[in-house]
């Protein structure tokens, strides 16, 4: 494919939100190129000028929703494009209760049969479905790394937003795409993001982890820092993170506004994806192995934006507000509005009037009515394990409603392997089923209205849990200990046994 | 996807609000559970035009504040006002719908009856939602939007027109405002495209980079464990 020049009126650009640096996106074609940029245009198919191309696509992942998505166009006497790259999950309207698989009901919408009914169907085409029979079924980017669907390299796009949590593998992945075009065509339209570098200097203290680097970067530099920006998460300290750390940070670039996040493949990511159920092996292997190890971003690559976020002293984080910004460290005071930047004290106003609480109070103490472990941020082995640690031996705060929920019915055989199930039940906690659940609420399973909740997951917008609920976003150690404590607590003190 | 318009004229609803979260103008969990909308896709929502007037009342565009805890209408919400009941242009003000999410809001703004929305700034994901949606997003300096939103006020009744062909937006009692638009989105809301549409000419082109790509990177292409 020839790349053409672009085309100097901008055409394109700024279109969106605020201010569009063209001249950015021409340096890049002069030096070396991005992560983000080398996979663009190794799916580019036709650019249109401007910053928009048509992109072919590796992988569509569909929800619920798919076969009836599929099963509409085949109806109509369509085509489905490119079927062998095309699969789905039903997570987020599959009920996470053991009784579903007998009481078929308790799934929302039919989604509970039409994957064994249209299973032959869409077998037959090379499509891949897991339905809730299915034994590696679960949240779809749980799912997708796992299964090795998900691949380095690929350009891979879906309908929810979380899709950007693959891009840890080193692909690009977003949400926001239309099945009906994507089936039809096998491509997706879009803007060229520009390449924003997080790079993570410092270290790690006792319990503080992934969640905490990227709920931290929000803070620091702003849920609309990301507007427009393929977000690549760089340093030291994010090679020192395992995959499933990576796909917690990469998960919540959404958060920030990001086209996509992602994390450069390295030999930590080329372990985790080989052997895995989709990825190549034998001489492919070989073969794609060489090609993932020439997307890194080059040294003098041109970026739009370069942050450093220094993690020496932050402490687990936790939102006291209704947007992933407004968070602060476990042992911080709730801020006043009259402190917050002038264009933002309306809304620090409103956030505060909605999650009832007080400037100058601490966080920690917060009563919590219940907690939720489980969601595409953190819900993989490791997440659990840390949580188990935490309640191993311990009880579930009388009045504390505490779920637990592995991403996938394969992470959920590996926990009970390990036997993490028996210590999450015997504190009190409900072991489900793997699904959406709580964090998104689309299967039915809220909080209850005008509790307060401490979530693991990724969003505390008003009503995201439920009607008038009350989100604390937090790490799931820390998720762990509020469960213990009935309260907002700091995690290492609770381990250090400071806190009855 | 909408019929393609050059057009819009209607009544407009003032809602210059900043930071309007786009988790506030469609609340996932609320109407999903109350109302048993069970999509969790954000583009499946029908259009207006193909929606009756029964099903205009029940989308859930502005639910926190459309309705009371007991279900009945608050009367103090601008939506429930006329006669911005049957606006179909909002003036919003800085970052509308921001929050990153993909979500059904444009489609639920459309089932409420607008097609346009202007504003001083939208949350870009919420930008791009509402051109897959149809719903026609202006950015105008927040003066502009302000001076508008003034003179709804004052005259609530007259109509507003977007017109997409002269990129101006203008009532009765001032001026024609100009706005700015990509020629491409322009061309995409005036024929009513959806993303397919824009797509389907380069299916020849996407044949032969498949091809080629099977042969650069045939791993994308799963040779193993193919489909139990």
């Amino acid at each position: 494919m020839k790349r053409r020049e672009f085309i100097k009126t901008g055409i394109g650009a700024g279109v969106g939100c605020g201010f569009v640096p063209v001249q950015s996106l021409f340096a890049q074609q002069a030096a070396g190129k991005t992560l983000f940029d080398k996979i663009w245009e190794a799916h580019e198919i036709s650019f249109l000028g401007g910053v928009t191309s048509v992109l072919h696509v590796d992988r569509m992942m569909l929800p619920d929703s798919g076969p009836s998505s599929i099963r509409r166009l085949l109806q109509a006497g369509e085509a489905i494009r490119n079927p062998e790259l095309v699969w789905a999950v039903a997570d987020h309207q599959v009920s996470t209760s053991p009784e579903r698989y007998t009481n078929r009901s308790l799934n929302l919408g039919s989604v509970a049969d039409e994957f064994p009914e249209m299973k032959e169907q869409l077998a037959a085409m090379g499509i891949q479905a897991f339905g809730i029979d299915d034994p590696e079924q679960g949240i779809q980017h749980v799912v997708g790394p796992e299964t090795g669907l998900t691949l380095p390299g690929m350009l891979m796009v879906a309908g929810d937003s979380h899709t950007c949590t693959h891009g840890a593998l080193g692909c690009v992945s977003w949400g926001g795409e239309t099945a009906q075009n994507v089936l039809l065509t096998g491509t997706v339209i879009r803007e060229r993001a520009r390449n924003l570098r997080v790079n993570y200097v410092g270290a790690l203290g006792p319990w503080v982890r992934g969640k905490d680097m990227i709920l931290h970067t929000i803070g620091t530099l702003g849920a609309d820092v990301g507007n427009r920006c393929a977000v690549e998460y760089a340093g030291p300290l994010v090679r020192s993170l395992s995959v499933e750390g990576r796909m917690t940070i990469c998960n919540l670039s959404i958060e920030m506004g990001a086209a996509t996040g992602m994390v450069a493949p390295d030999d930590t990511t080329f372990e985790y994806v080989a052997s895995r159920e989709f990825a190549p092996r034998g001489a492919l292997w070989d073969q794609a192995l060489a090609y993932w190890r020439g997307l890194p971003t080059d040294d003098d690559a041109t970026l739009y934006r370069d942050e450093t976020i220094d993690m020496t002293n932050v402490e687990p984080q936790v939102t006291w507000g209704i947007s992933p910004e407004h968070v602060i460290g476990v042992s911080d005071r709730i801020p006043s509005p009259d402190d917050a930047p002038f264009e933002k004290r309306d809304a620090w106003r409103r956030a505060l009037e909605y999650t009832r609480l007080t400037p100058g109070d601490t966080i920690a103490d917060t009563p919590v009515d219940e907690v939720f472990i489980g969601s595409c941020a953190e819900s993989r082995i490791e997440d659990l394990r840390a949580a188990a640690e935490v309640v191993r031996g311990r009880q579930v705060a009388p009045n504390v409603l505490a779920w637990a929920i592995a991403g996938s019915r394969p992470v959920k055989r590996q926990a009970e392997a390990e036997g993490l199930d028996r210590i999450f039940r015997d504190a009190g906690f409900d072991w489900r089923e793997p699904g959406c659940s709580k964090c998104y609420g689309s299967n039915g399973e809220l909080v209850a209205q005008g509790k307060r909740s401490v979530s693991n997951s990724n969003r505390n917008y008003v009503g995201r849990q439920g009607i008038d609920a009350i989100t604390h976003l937090v790490s799931t150690p820390m998720a762990a200990a509020a469960a213990i404590a009935g309260r907002i607590v700091d995690v290492r003190k609770l381990m250090a046994g400071e806190i009855a | 996807m909408a019929n393609g318009f050059s057009s819009i004229s209607g009544v407009a609803a003032p809602y210059l609000r900043s930071d309007v979260m786009i988790d506030y103008i469609a609340a996932p969990g609320v109407g999903m559970h109350e109302h048993g909308r069970t999509d969790a896709e954000p583009h499946d929502h029908p259009h207006p035009e193909d929606m009756d007037s029964s099903a205009r009342r029940v989308s859930h565009a502005f639910e926190l504040e459309r309705y009371l805890p007991d279900g009945s209408e608050n009367p103090e919400s601008i939506f429930n006002q006329a006669p911005y009941r049957n606006a179909s242009i909002l003036l919003a003000g800085r970052n509308f719908g921001i929050g990153g999410t993909h979500s059904p809001a444009a489609a639920l703004l459309l089932g409420c009856g607008f097609r346009a929305v202007i504003a001083a700034g939208f949350g870009p994901v919420f930008h791009d939602d509402c051109i897959q949606s149809g719903l026609f997003p202006v950015i105008l300096e927040g003066k502009y939007v302000r001076a508008l939103a003034a003179s709804t006020v004052a005259a609530p009744r007259l109509e507003m027109t977007v017109d997409l062909e002269l990129q101006t937006i203008t009532r009765p009692d001032s001026g024609p405002i100009p706005f700015q638009m990509n020629p491409r989105l322009l061309a995409r809301f005036m024929r009513g495209l959806a993303d397919e549409d824009e797509t389907m000419p380069f299916r020849n082109e996407a044949d032969a980079f498949r091809e080629a790509q099977q042969l650069r990177q045939p791993w994308i292409y799963r040779t193993h464990g193919d489909p139990r």
